[in-house]
């Protein structure tokens, strides 16, 4: 299997797409000529010329409306958001008009768009940058939301995003566009509401997507050394969410952190947090602990914005008072300090 | 409600002897109180004027719930009332604390204020922390969290499934029927050690084998001949004072006082609440088991060693005569450090007895009767008795067990040790 | 507003007797059929916002009624009478305002949300502008595969301050795609008039910052605003050039029908566009051609007093919509098997308190 960066797996899916499907065309800002601010659509512009790669000047709400207008006609876009922070001055295209036609025209309509947009924070990229709120999106009836967190996935979810009928949230990561793995070659689809289960263990269940994902997986590493088995549920789509899949390892290591790169307060992390506590309430032996973005706008400053942004040592250290809140520390199978 | 003895969680106030505004002096007796054992006078431990009853005759409350406001010598009665319903007893609040001063004057004394350890059979179920998990499990397993509340390895206490999975394999102690709780009074000396290593194991492999407390059984036979004539000559001695009348089981109690005095670690609680302790005694309180109508009662004879056998003759009957009135003292039933039970007198040849947790050990005594036994190679006939030990293996070893026994033995077949 | 003369109008005098006949119909049948609606939401049989296009019936006919079967129509919220334009049925437009689940969409858009996909009428869009893009969407599809038609897309004066009217504009002209723009301005977004909301209240001239042809027409004059929308149509069908074209009009009752719009404007004024009817003055003009007499007259109204009634009849006869149905239509079909997984909330079915069979371990 050939190993592919996470763009060139995005990439890889648009092009065979767009060969696939001629009613396929991407539009956003700089994704011709310039090849993508990311390098994500690199080369298309020269294969599929200007009609199908549709360079946007800045106007947001603008081309969203034309997304959406167009997929009403039949077309299948895949509008470029360059970061998700700037999805704000489109969101009524998204909210009220992507997510509503189909139900508010008593299904009548249909609008089969993709909106590619990579959340997360960067390297100082500060406030208004740097954000991470896919949970506002998939607290909406009518879009599907999706954050795949591997090359693989980013391949097979958005094959999968751009044949679905519904508008869908395909949310990518500023961090993990240079990630390396394989990805299978060809006509490679991953369904859309299915959770991957990349680790398998026993005694703690993280929950989490996209960048954060990766980094669980990172101190699930850690606590192997320590001999403590950690399963690593990825969500992969928060919208249709797969409950099943969590509550499945739920049951196994009645311990569960959610993590994400978002503020935690109504996020993702909430969702899954009460839904495990009510499908899995006898099963839980201690309470669901979440770990999310430090809730302020995030700050330049390099010792700042590390305080404010999700990392591994966040992760580990809550998952240990998981495994404290159970008795593993006074049982003495966790150690008292590290 | 003051609480009176280990299981104690609720009390009825059988009686106030003192009335609102009668005055007070320490060692008086305030009320009567009916707990599940027995009726046990209060009595106050401040001089001053009882200021208020709070709970009347008759009122039930929980322990630690306030029942009467004693104003202190120079306080007046009337700034240290508190606001009751006419008809009905404050919320039961378990260790409601006392009315704080909020200036120079002293603070009034609420008649009972007891600091309760959790309590377990009357808190229902589901107000015992534990996780939603181990609920289920408990449930599926027989376990009774009330019997791990607070002692769980959560935080704060909380019970966890690997709590509940440790009981389901050695389930928390239980009461023999019956046999009542021994506490002790606080100000008596003691040694808390926790469990070394090797005990954890022993513990941890003896509650497998056997849940609960694991037993282990000792018997040795002792010649009485020696101490039936000594106790004769005593009781003829003393024939004036029946009350003075020294029986087998006072050569007992006697002898076993001074058995652990020699092996102290038979003179241990085991404190089976995370973490697990041993409680050394240094003092000996013996617990004599008697039976009454419908039971049996443990009066407790304090600080044995010290006393002669017509003192422990004389004290034995006093502490059982009161208690069989409905009368005890308050450390009548409680603070036994070792038991003994005896059923010699019902003919009973040898028997095992149940230990009564805390404890680490109890006595069991037969019949002293003409045996067969062999002399220098000659069957000769001599009065023997057989005693078994029940001790808790989590404390003691056998060797250590039987050495304790050895030493009984020795001194009940040669008694001037008991009368020295 | 000074002055309500429009910048330029070109009355056609060779248009057919029936196409006139028929522009004369439609604006009858709006103008009742809105006269009706507010009886109804007198009644209560409708809810929630009702707005109605009484006075504005020449600049729907002159506009809408230009449309052929390859265009397509984006409009807002006052829509009843576009989509009455377009050729719907009256039926299905009254039904939807009574929410039956025979209306144009099955009860779930209402007033402001009312459609005729086989019409190419794609919605009554509910907030002010935000179909402009969409309708843009539309024009970048038609131009993408090569369809001819254009999109027409209607708006009020109040939209043109704001972002996606700029966007779209600016998008649909670099990008020479098939659409022309139409403002009603009835002076009025809700209460506040134009002079207050716009620094250049000649609003046509808004379309000349994205070079475009522009221009204004007399919205009480159906044949007027009719050839100004048939020129740009055919510019944006055959040339791929956008147009923005302003049609001067007049609500002759509040925002909507919870606003007696008195307020904000005098009685003198109201007055002085009610002299300008554009039903009487096109009466008067086809009167005038000897295409109406009074029997004609007579006719129509009668036909569609009968339409109306008929209308409001099926309305309220019609079934209300199932709420087992409540979670049809928010995802295909196709895709519910996506959310198997998802539990108890998914948008398939109730957020139920007990949960589904798995949620609860009873699988």
């Amino acid at each position: 299997m050939p190993e592919l960066t996470y763009r060139e797996a995005l990439r890889q899916a648009l092009r065979e797409e767009m060969l696939r499907d001629p009613s396929v065309y991407v539009i956003g800002e700089e994704v011709g000529r310039f090849e993508g601010p990311y390098k994500v659509t690199q080369g298309l512009f020269k294969e599929f010329g200007p009609r199908r790669v549709k360079e946007a000047p800045i106007a947001e709400e603008g081309f969203m409306g034309i997304g959406v207008g167009s997929a009403m006609l039949g077309l299948r876009p895949v509008v470029e958001i360059m970061t998700l922070n700037f999805i704000l001055v489109a969101i009524d295209m998204v909210i009220n008009h992507a997510a509503k036609v189909r139900y508010m025209f008593g299904g009548q309509l249909k609008v089969p768009m993709v909106i590619r947009t990579p959340g997360g924070s960067g390297k100082q990229l500060t406030a208004q940058h740097s954000q991470s709120f896919e949970g506002w999106f998939a607290n909406t009836p009518g879009l599907k939301v999706v954050a795949p967190s591997n090359p693989a996935d980013a391949k097979g979810l958005l094959k999968s995003a751009i044949r679905d009928d519904d508008p869908v949230l395909f949310l990518e990561n500023l961090t993990i566009y240079n990630q390396r793995g394989e990805v299978p070659d060809g006509d490679y689809v991953v369904p859309i509401g299915l959770a991957a289960v990349p680790r398998v263990g026993t005694d703690l269940t993280i929950v989490s997507h996209s960048y954060a994902t990766v980094r669980a997986l990172q101190v699930a590493e850690r606590f192997a050394e320590e001999g403590i088995s950690v399963e690593v549920v990825d969500l992969r789509s928060l919208r249709p969410l797969d409950m099943e899949t969590v509550v499945k390892s739920v049951r196994k290591t009645h311990r569960v952190l959610c993590v994400e790169e978002g503020w935690p307060t109504y996020g993702v992390s909430a969702e899954i947090a009460a839904r495990v506590s009510k499908a899995c309430f006898a099963e839980l032996d201690a309470p669901v602990e979440r770990v999310g973005g430090a809730e302020v706008s995030m700050p330049y400053a390099r010792p700042l914005e590390n305080a404010a942004q999700v990392n591994n040592e966040k992760i580990y250290a809550a998952a240990r008072s998981v495994l404290a809140e159970s008795g593993m520390l006074k049982r003495g199978i966790l150690t008292a300090n590290r | 409600m003051p609480r009176l003895s280990d299981t104690m969680q609720v009390g009825t106030i059988a009686r106030w002897v003192k009335h609102e505004g009668d005055a007070v002096k320490t060692g008086d007796v305030l009320m009567e109180v009916e707990t599940d054992k027995a009726t046990l006078e209060l009595p106050s431990y401040h001089d001053g004027t009882l200021a208020q009853i709070v709970i009347g005759d008759g009122g039930t409350a929980p322990v630690g719930t306030i029942v009467g406001i004693l104003a202190r010598v120079g306080e007046s009665v009337e700034s240290v009332r508190i606001a009751t319903s006419p008809t009905q007893a404050p919320p039961a609040v378990a260790a409601q604390p006392p009315r704080e001063a909020s200036n120079s004057v002293p603070a009034p004394v609420a008649v009972a204020t007891v600091a309760t350890s959790p309590v377990v059979h009357d808190v229902p179920v589901g107000a015992v922390k534990a996780s939603p998990l181990a609920r289920i499990l408990a449930e599926q397993s027989g376990v009774d969290l009330r019997t791990l509340a607070g002692h769980g390895s959560g935080p704060g206490g909380r019970i966890v499934r690997a709590d509940v999975e440790a009981a389901a394999h050695a389930p928390a102690p239980v009461q023999p029927a019956g046999m009542p709780v021994v506490s002790a009074p606080s100000g008596d000396a003691f040694t808390d050690e926790p469990l070394n290593r090797m005990r954890q194991a022993i513990t941890r492999g003896m509650g497998i084998a056997k849940p609960g407390i694991p037993h282990i059984y000792l018997t040795v036979e002792a010649e009485m001949d020696e101490a039936l004539s000594l106790r004769q000559q005593i009781n003829d001695l003393s024939s004036a004072d029946p009350r003075a009348k020294v029986s087998v089981n006072d050569l007992v109690i006697k002898a076993s006082s001074l058995a652990l005095h020699t092996w102290p670690a038979v003179n241990a609680w085991f404190l089976d609440e995370a973490p697990a302790r041993i409680r050394t005694w240094h003092h000996v309180n013996i617990g004599v088991a008697v039976s009454v109508d419908g039971g049996l009662i443990v009066p407790v004879i304090r600080d044995v060693p010290g006393k002669s056998l017509g003192q422990i003759a004389r004290e034995t009957k006093d502490v059982y005569d009161r208690v069989r009135s409905g009368k005890p003292a308050a450390n009548d039933l409680q603070g036994a450090t070792f038991t003994v039970s005896n059923l010699g007198a019902y003919g009973t040849d040898e028997f095992a007895a149940v230990i009564a947790s805390p404890q680490a050990a109890i006595l069991a005594v037969g019949a002293a009767s003409p045996r067969a036994v062999v002399h220098d190679g000659q069957i000769v006939v001599r009065t023997t008795m057989r005693i078994t030990l029940s001790a808790d293996h989590r404390v003691v070893d056998g060797a250590y067990a039987a050495q304790f026994l050895k030493e009984l033995k020795r001194l009940l077949e040669h008694p001037i040790s008991l009368v020295l | 507003m000074s002055t309500i003369a429009p910048s330029r109008t070109t009355p056609d005098l060779h248009v057919s007797d029936e196409e006139l006949r028929r522009l004369y119909r439609m604006m009858v049948q709006i103008r009742r059929f809105e006269e009706r609606t507010e009886e109804q939401y007198t009644r209560d049989r409708i809810g929630g916002y009702c707005h109605l296009n009484i006075g504005e019936e020449a600049t729907v006919a002159g506009t809408v009624g230009s449309l052929t079967s390859d265009d397509y129509l984006f409009g807002g919220y006052r829509d009843h009478g576009l989509s009455l334009a377009v050729g719907g049925s009256p039926r299905a437009v009254m039904a939807e305002l009574f929410g039956k689940e025979t209306g144009q969409a099955h009860g779930r858009g209402g007033s402001m949300h009312l459609l005729d996909v086989k019409r190419h009428f794609l919605g009554g869009w509910g907030i002010v502008g935000a179909q402009i893009p969409l309708a843009v969407g539309a024009a970048f599809a038609l131009d993408y595969e090569g369809r001819p038609g254009a999109v027409m897309c209607l708006f009020g004066d109040a939209a043109v301050n704001i972002g996606a009217f700029h966007e779209g504009l600016n998008l649909a002209a670099i990008w020479n795609l098939p659409c022309v723009f139409v403002i009603t301005n009835n002076l009025y977004g809700m209460g506040t008039s134009v002079e207050m909301a716009s620094a250049e209240p000649d609003l046509w001239k808004r379309g000349q910052a994205y070079r475009m042809p522009s221009e204004r027409v007399d919205g009480q004059d159906v044949l007027a605003v009719r050839e100004a929308t048939q020129r740009l149509l055919r510019l944006a069908r055959e040339e791929r050039q956008p147009a923005l074209l302003e049609c001067l009009t007049y609500r002759y009752r509040g925002h909507s029908v919870a606003d007696p719009g008195k307020s904000y404007r005098p009685q003198e004024e109201i007055d002085r566009w009610r002299d300008r009817d554009p039903i009487v003055l096109f009466e008067q003009t086809l009167r005038t051609r000897g295409i109406l007499d009074d029997a004609a007259v007579e006719a129509v109204r009668a036909e569609v007093e009968a339409e109306v009634q008929d209308a409001i009849d099926y309305a309220l006869a019609s079934p209300d919509p199932d709420p087992k149905d409540l979670y049809l239509h928010i995802y295909d079909p196709k895709g519910a098997s996506d959310f198997d997984r998802m539990g108890e909330g998914a948008p398939f079915g109730e957020l139920s308190i007990r949960g589904t069979n798995w949620a609860n371990g009873e699988a």
